[in-house]
């Protein structure tokens, strides 16, 4: 189970908040590896922009550098997206049972 | 730009987690499940203490015996709790935050009176946290 103490789910967070990241996620994972300039002609973005961009999609260990030749392709690495959406719905599940509980039992303190 | 799916990644409030439901109580009878550590155990599941002043410490031990170290950071009594939470053993730079809202429901037009409660928890904050320290340190 993932728990709520991984600190790098708040880095994969971070990187996700931003719509231009996810575009380029999505644009990794639909299209397969690319560069930062093959990247930059799918987006209304400069070069370098796309550039910071995958830096901190790096960070978050989203995107991995791989390189081939003079190029630095990036592709996409999963796990660190099933880390953070297991987070969420470890944390989920467990309000929903303790918003459950809370209600039962004030609820019932109610009736008594 | 923007993605046209409903993947969860798309999804802006990825960056927590959130929950609502509403109980058929005023939420003066919904705060005072947090207030004494028997019924907060009963509730929470496991070991659960919490000092609900500013300040005020908690301890928070799951059923599987992982404990957890919390300090409350806002009560607004009826209204409002607030508190950081991290592993035993970590520091609070690990912390993740959790805010309780209480909204008095009205009893107009012979509706019951209840309370409708949300929770929101964010993950851990340790780079938020790691780069206002990085800021004091350099400035």
């Amino acid at each position: 189970v993932v728990e709520a103490d991984r600190p790098d789910v708040d880095a994969i967070f971070t990187a996700l908040a931003d719509p231009t990241r996810r575009a380029v996620l999505r644009s990794l994972a639909e299209g397969g590896a690319a560069t930062a300039t093959q990247l930059a002609t799918r987006f209304p973005v400069s070069r370098q922009a796309v550039a910071k961009h995958l830096t901190a999609l790096g960070d978050a260990g989203l995107v991995a550098p791989e390189r081939s030749g003079r190029e630095v392709r990036y592709r996409v690495t999963p796990d660190p997206l099933l880390d953070a959406m297991g987070w969420m719905a470890a944390v989920g599940s467990q309000w929903d049972r303790r918003l459950d509980a809370l209600r039962a039992r004030v609820e019932a303190g109610r009736e008594s | 730009m923007v993605a046209r799916d409903a993947s969860p990644w798309h999804d802006a409030r990825v960056t927590s987690v959130e929950r609502t439901i509403r109980v058929a109580a005023p939420p003066e009878q919904v705060w005072a499940a947090f207030c004494d550590e028997a019924t907060l155990s009963a509730w929470f599941g496991g070991d659960a203490r919490l000092d609900i002043r500013p300040g005020g410490r908690g301890r928070f031990t799951g059923p599987a015996g992982d404990v957890r170290l919390a300090a409350v950071d806002e009560v607004e009594p009826y209204r409002h709790l607030a508190w950081r939470w991290w592993p035993l053993g970590c520091s609070p730079l690990d912390a993740g935050t959790v805010a309780f809202d209480l909204e008095g429901l009205d009893g107009d037009d012979g509706d019951e009176v209840g309370t409708q409660v949300t929770v929101r928890e964010e993950p851990p904050a340790r780079r938020a946290a790691m780069s206002v320290l990085a800021g004091a340190s350099s400035g």
